[in-house]
């Protein structure tokens, strides 16, 4: 055999694996992708060294990341089903009522700009969180999957943590706090 | 027969199946994380697979070739007929795009915000969105794609979330961008149950 017939088998033979990175979930049932999640999940926050609890009903790891600005530490869950994985901050302030709309426009003008993580309120009580998923319908995913929800859902708050609490517990003006933050690159 | 390769062709060679053999260990264990690999080209394997959902579903489409973008009209139930929708490519991300035909009036961007915070609050994996510069309304999702390829049933999903998320709520946003209605008149009372609530 020529070595130029052997590399472009070679090469064809990584493109094929690389495509082919994903794991199907295949005929699993509910209980085996559950149980695939959460050993993703266990192994995924033991190797970053997290320290978190898990509960089986509804399933779903929580843990709490201190914050890098004036927001308090936030909460953070990971809750499974057998077609979902969603990660959620909770920061514990919640939006005064008069300050809601504001919070609105704040957090419009954010998602605007946020293509991985989003935030959230739930007007009514003005709890604030940030959150990320994943749908598993036909393939698992892997670490990096997690890693980016849970790194992107932490990195919107302290982003945003100093100008979600001005607006949310001082009724300062969204656009002009939202145009003073400074954004990553 | 004999096969005699130069050294700098053999160190190419032996780093090519180093590789390959690391890329099928990947394959097999569960969980855990992938090795890093040099970065591929995943474009060609995403144009399959959103080529091969928006096929599945009967979409009409075209492709970018130099932005990576798919584009197709949608038709929507509900107050906005219709919208366009733009899938993006990239190495890392599949975005979905899904623009419906009308604009938020300046004074009434306020209240759009509030109407889709509302909404927001109650849906996962898309969301409503507004540029509040010009009043654009978009519904839009994404597929994170760092070790993992998404699959046919993944992009159909997310096809299918963004629209529906302005057919559903086409009534309520139409009140709002286009007759200034309060979002507490303009939203249906709903039954939905507060999921995001810890």
């Amino acid at each position: 055999m020529t070595l130029r017939r052997l590399l472009p088998l070679c090469l064809a033979l990584v493109m094929l694996c690389g495509a082919a990175l994903a794991q199907p979930v295949g005929n699993d049932t509910e209980e085996a992708r559950i149980a695939h999640l959460t050993a993703l999940v266990d192994h995924y926050l033991t190797t970053q060294g997290y320290r978190f609890s898990y509960r089986e009903n509804p399933h779903s790891f929580t843990f709490e990341v201190p914050a890098d600005n004036t927001l308090p530490p936030s909460s953070v869950t990971i809750n499974l089903s057998a077609d979902l994985l969603m990660v959620s901050a909770f920061p514990s302030i919640f939006a005064a009522e008069e300050n809601r709309v504001k919070m609105a426009k704040l957090i419009t003008l954010i998602n605007w700009d946020s293509s991985w993580a989003h935030l959230y309120m739930d007007m009514d009580t003005g709890q604030i969180i940030s959150s990320a998923d994943i749908l598993t319908l036909s393939v698992y995913p892997g670490e990096e999957e997690l890693h980016i929800c849970v790194g992107m859902v932490g990195l919107l708050l302290e982003t945003y943590g100093n100008a979600i609490v001005r607006v949310a517990l001082l009724g300062e003006d969204p656009q002009a706090i939202f145009d003073a933050v400074p954004r990553p690159e | 027969m004999h096969l005699s390769l130069s050294p700098a062709v053999s160190i190419i060679l032996a780093l090519i199946l180093a590789f390959t053999a690391s890329a099928v260990i990947s394959l097999a264990p569960e969980g855990l994380p992938m090795p890093e690999q040099p970065a591929a080209d995943r474009i060609p394997a995403l144009r399959a697979v959103v080529e091969q959902a928006l096929t599945e579903d009967g979409y009409r489409f075209s492709y970018d070739e130099e932005n990576n973008s798919f584009y197709l009209d949608v038709q929507l139930e509900g107050a906005l007929s219709s919208a366009y929708m733009y899938i993006d490519l990239y190495q890392d991300m599949v975005a979905f795009y899904c623009y419906p035909t009308i604009s938020v009036r300046a004074e009434y961007r306020d209240s759009m915000a509030e109407l889709q915070t509302r909404i927001n609050w109650d849906h996962s994996f898309a969301q409503l969105q507004m540029d509040y510069q010009d009043g654009r309304l978009l519904a839009y999702s994404r597929i994170i794609v760092e070790g993992v390829l998404p699959g046919v049933p993944e992009v159909g999903a997310q096809l299918f979330f963004t629209q529906n998320l302005l057919s559903s709520y086409g009534d309520a946003l139409a009140k709002v961008a286009l007759l200034g209605m309060s979002p507490s008149e303009a939203l249906p009372v709903t039954t939905l149950s507060p999921a995001r609530s810890l």
